[in-house]
């Protein structure tokens, strides 16, 4: 089943409406600097310095970037519709007629969304990448520590920063299929998915989360800045690897129990 | 267990006390009835009566608040409880961005079987191989009712479930559909159609359950349900003189009720003359015939006629017969 999960999620308009949205931020992101030849100034955000010379920082800001709302939000929306999108449209009741256990279902339905929680950022970084190379070209970055990072090891690490994003994008996705099972509505799903990274973001940075800011959902999409130290800093990003897991699993798990138990009425 | 007139082989579908309750509102109220192997059962009941919940229940879709259904002598519920049974309700739902054949083919991948599923003979079957290739958000309702037929029988069922399969279909298509489930029912599948519309029951069903309100209201053999709601039969005597004719009815002591219609139906053919309706109880129509006879009454011919489905749905759901 997470074959036939995988490709009917290929075969939906907002799938793709999520991930050109996605491939579209490094385009403009290289067109912008090109036009105006000035990055952020430096400091404030990793990287900046070599913006205009080196093509391996688009990929890494644009990550950095994108983690804020865009990510969360092309997930939220096609997590949300995952269980709520076959109710509306009565094709849960046809599939569940089927031999296929409710269970089964469910978790073939989690592992498409997980599947795309990790094409979103690759497909971000991709398209970084080519971008900027063929803008700039790709030179060694100068890391945070100010020991230069080779080329190969830095196009290593954009992708491996994607994959770690990948893993709180998860906890979120997985957030989203427990309003869409509980709600039944796609788009009250997303919406609510996008809030709750909205308001943990404000309680964050109003200082309202206290002690339990370390294990917020939004604080976990920065974990991968560490692999950029020399040597890399591994626990932060463990940490932050089993918080995101968890709140993934909580979350799957109460969807699952929803899911399994209701009443298909529509 | 009893031998009824047409099938009457072993339990298929057994639903005993089942209730469904949403809240406060009560759906289905301590439902019983049983579909045997072979049946064409209909389950009549004008919308909103619970034939949708209770047709739920079957397919696993809603848990019932009580009561039990088994298929195949196996409760419901699992997947195991579908084995063996195929079919769908309410209006059918598809991936309308993926094509019939994808539809299926993904239907197939659900059921699990080991066996290659027979998509392209389905396809045949409900006449849609020409348009299998296309999106099914371009289908019309007629084309998604045939898809959903295709999608039950892809599943080689013994038990085939259709909740009103001619919903939004043109009479054409009324008739297709009707045919194809006559030529299924030939094939020996035990078919359990769901359905407002009492002509489609009357042409195709064997058995039927009449339910209203959640409430099981009638059951049994077409005719022991007809009969059983009003208890008298009524038949159409056409005679040469339909005055002198009532004079007599009128003396006799045989408890019989004579009415001239209002306006004869269709004219009895081959027998010229004037009509009365009859209505006449248990002691049956021989002795008025007799004494009609007797008193030199000319009887051309003598039709029952059978209250139509229509009459009887509408005294059980309304007048009082719940």
């Amino acid at each position: 089943m997470i074959r036939w999960e995988l490709y009917k999620l290929l075969r939906q308009r907002r799938t793709f409406l999520g991930l050109g949205a996605t491939a579209l931020v490094p385009i403009f992101f290289v067109a912008a600097i090109e036009i105006t030849r000035r990055g952020p100034d430096a400091g404030e955000v990793p990287f900046a310095a070599q913006l205009l010379e080196n093509g391996l920082v688009v990929p890494l800001i644009t990550l950095g970037f994108a983690t804020f709302v865009l990510l969360p939000l092309v997930v939220a929306f096609v997590a949300g519709d995952s269980i709520a999108g076959e109710t509306s449209a009565g094709t849960l009741k046809t599939i569940l007629g089927r031999s296929v256990g409710r269970t089964e279902l469910f978790f073939s339905k989690a592992a498409a969304v997980a599947v795309y929680c990790l094409v979103a950022p690759a497909v971000l970084v991709g398209v970084g990448l080519v971008a900027g190379y063929l803008a700039n070209g790709f030179e060694p970055l100068a890391g945070p520590g100010g020991a230069p990072i080779g080329v190969g090891r830095g196009i290593a690490l954009v992708w491996s920063g994607a994959g770690l994003v990948a893993l709180p994008l998860s906890g979120l996705a997985a957030f989203a299929i427990f309003l869409s099972a509980a709600t039944q509505n796609s788009l009250g799903s997303g919406v609510g998915a996008v809030v709750l990274v909205l308001l943990l973001q404000l309680a964050s940075n109003l200082g309202l989360t206290g002690s339990l800011d370390p294990y917020l959902l939004t604080n976990q999409f920065e974990a991968w800045l560490n692999l950029t130290r020399d040597p890399i800093d591994w626990e932060p990003i463990i940490r932050s690897a089993w918080v995101s897991l968890l709140w993934a699993a909580a979350f799957l798990a109460a969807a699952w129990a929803v899911f399994v138990r209701r009443d298909v009425l529509s | 267990m009893e031998e009824r007139d047409g099938a009457g082989g072993e339990p298929v579908l057994e639903v005993r006390g089942l209730t469904k309750k949403f809240g406060d509102f009560v759906a289905v109220e301590d439902l019983s009835f049983a579909v045997r192997r072979g049946d064409v059962y209909g389950f009549l009941g004008p919308n909103g009566s619970g034939k949708s919940t209770t047709i739920r229940t079957v397919l696993g879709l809603v848990k019932p608040t009580s009561g039990e259904i088994r298929v195949f002598g196996r409760p419901v519920g699992g997947p195991k409880g579908r084995e063996g049974m195929a079919g769908f309700v309410d209006a059918p739902g598809f991936y309308g961005y993926l094509s019939a054949r994808d539809n299926l083919r993904l239907l197939a991948a659900a059921d699990k079987r080991k066996k290659e599923p027979p998509i392209e003979r389905v396809l045949e079957t409900v006449e849609l191989s020409e348009r299998a290739r296309d999106k099914v958000k371009t289908y019309s309702t007629g084309m998604k009712q045939r898809l959903a037929i295709a999608a039950a029988l892809l599943r080689e069922p013994e038990f085939l479930i259709l909740d009103e399969p001619t919903n939004g279909l043109d009479p054409g298509g009324m008739r297709d559909v009707r045919a194809l489930i006559r030529r299924l029912a030939g094939e020996g599948l035990t078919i359990f159609l769901s359905s407002h519309l009492l002509a489609e029951i009357e042409q195709l069903c064997n058995r039927v359950a009449v339910i209203g309100r959640g409430r099981l209201l009638a059951e049994g053999t077409l005719a022991e349900v007809v009969q059983g709601a009003n208890g008298h039969l009524s038949y159409r005597l056409v005679v040469g003189d339909a005055r002198e004719a009532l004079r007599v009815l009128d003396r006799s002591s045989s408890g019989v009720e004579a009415s001239v219609p209002a306006e004869s139906m269709d004219g009895l053919e081959g027998a010229a003359g004037e009509e009365i309706r009859l209505s006449v109880g248990t002691e049956g129509i021989g002795p008025v015939v007799r004494e009609l006879v007797n008193e030199g009454i000319e009887v051309r011919a003598l039709v029952p006629v059978r209250p139509s489905l229509e009459d009887l749905f509408l005294e059980l759901t309304e007048g009082g017969g719940g």
